[in-house]
């Protein structure tokens, strides 16, 4: 009994030992903490929020060249139809973005503790990770068709050549092929970029969650 | 030269509200240097992490009411920031010590004590490091129990193991 209280005691004094000798040696600068403060984040929340301005940005650049491209063919009617819908398709996809864009909060822990801090910020990198891969599983192969549609109107015979075999059998391969491996593909950027993260994550919550 | 005065430029635009976080981060920023010392090894890396808790405290501290101390608030923002950070080359940072390096120690110099209790602190997985270091720290359980978000009978199982663990390598390494 009293070798188990020694030891609890020599615990206590190398601990406070180490906190006095091994940690203490470099102060913090007021330079340091202004910089920071001032510094942009590394952390995954604040680099999806960039990478999600950057699609918001894409879609802007992408409504606008549509918009363009739509007045300066005004009179050819499939290649309105079809440029209408492209405008209308990434003005939804916009949408979504901006608003994860404004829901994403870099700020740190806003809850009480540091379990529901690790889960709110699974929360957030999963569902920002999920409309990425919406995103590019879905409006690419879309515009893709939409620019091979525009490309058919140009020769006038759209009707005609919509209604061929091979056209019919190379919009459904776009779509059948492109759809998964776009998907795959943005699945595979995420995990790479985010992989670690996530996984490190999730073992600290499982881990935390667990009764031992 | 730029850099000086860049740096004087932003100090003395500090708000009140900077100086004020400056002041409450030197008065504690003991705390932020146990978190960074028991998780990060690589010492660029180790500044990198160290901007990053400081930058997180500073966007946090706008939630920060005053419903805990100060020091609790910071141990959460500290801990939750290196539990979350990942290093440039994406890989865990805070990936735990093998035993070994304990018998390599023990031969060096088993009198330092709080280096040997460093070293087994960081034999512990990322999550029984973060309880033994509020722990050791004098929190008691259910204080534990808040900061991390764990129920209080999961803290009392995971500390009484901590410290056995600690206890037995401690005695084993010294005696």
């Amino acid at each position: 009994m009293i070798q188990k209280s020694r030891t609890d005691q020599d615990i206590m004094v190398a601990w406070k030992k180490m906190s006095e000798q091994k940690f203490s040696h470099s102060k913090i600068k007021k330079e340091e903490i202004m910089d920071a403060i001032t510094n942009e984040s590394n952390h995954a929340i604040g680099r999806l929020k960039n990478t999600i301005l950057m699609k918001v940005y894409w879609c802007l650049f992408f409504i606008a060249l549509l918009t363009i491209a739509l007045v300066l063919t005004w009179g050819k009617l499939i290649t309105s139809y079809a440029l209408g819908t492209g405008i209308f398709i990434y003005m939804i996809g916009l949408f979504p973005m901006l608003y994860k864009y404004f829901d994403l909060k870099e700020e740190g822990p806003v809850f009480d503790s540091i379990l529901m801090s690790m889960k709110h910020e699974h929360k957030m990198i999963r569902s920002a990770l999920r409309m990425e891969t919406i995103w590019g599983m879905f409006f690419l192969p879309v515009c893709l068709i939409l620019g091979f549609i525009s490309g058919l109107d140009s020769t006038g015979e759209f009707v005609c050549r919509i209604s061929e075999p091979k056209i019919l059998f190379l919009l459904i391969t776009i779509l059948c092929v492109g759809t998964p491996l776009l998907y795959l593909l943005t699945e595979k950027m995420n995990k790479k970029a985010y992989g670690a993260e996530m996984k490190k994550l999730e073992s600290n919550i499982a881990k935390m969650e667990v009764f031992a | 030269m730029y850099l000086l005065g860049n740096h004087n430029r932003k100090l003395t635009l500090a708000t009140g509200i900077e100086n004020e976080f400056i002041k409450k981060i030197h008065a504690h920023e003991g705390i932020i240097h146990k978190v960074l010392g028991l998780y990060v090894d690589n010492r660029d890396e180790l500044e990198d992490v160290k901007q990053e808790v400081l930058l997180q405290t500073w966007k946090s501290s706008k939630n920060f009411r005053g419903q805990s101390a100060f020091s609790t608030w910071l141990y959460k923002v500290s801990l939750n920031t290196v539990l979350t950070f990942r290093k440039k080359d994406k890989s865990s940072f805070t990936s735990e010590l093998d035993d070994s390096i304990l018998n390599k120690q023990e031969e060096k110099d088993a009198k330092e004590h709080h280096e040997l209790l460093y070293l087994i602190i960081k034999t512990l997985d990322e999550i029984d490091r973060m309880i033994a270091t509020i722990y050791l720290d004098g929190y008691k359980n259910i204080e534990i129990a808040k900061i991390t978000g764990m129920s209080a009978n999961q803290i009392n199982v995971k500390v009484y193991r901590i410290k056995n663990t600690i206890k037995t390598k401690f005695k084993n390494y010294t005696s």
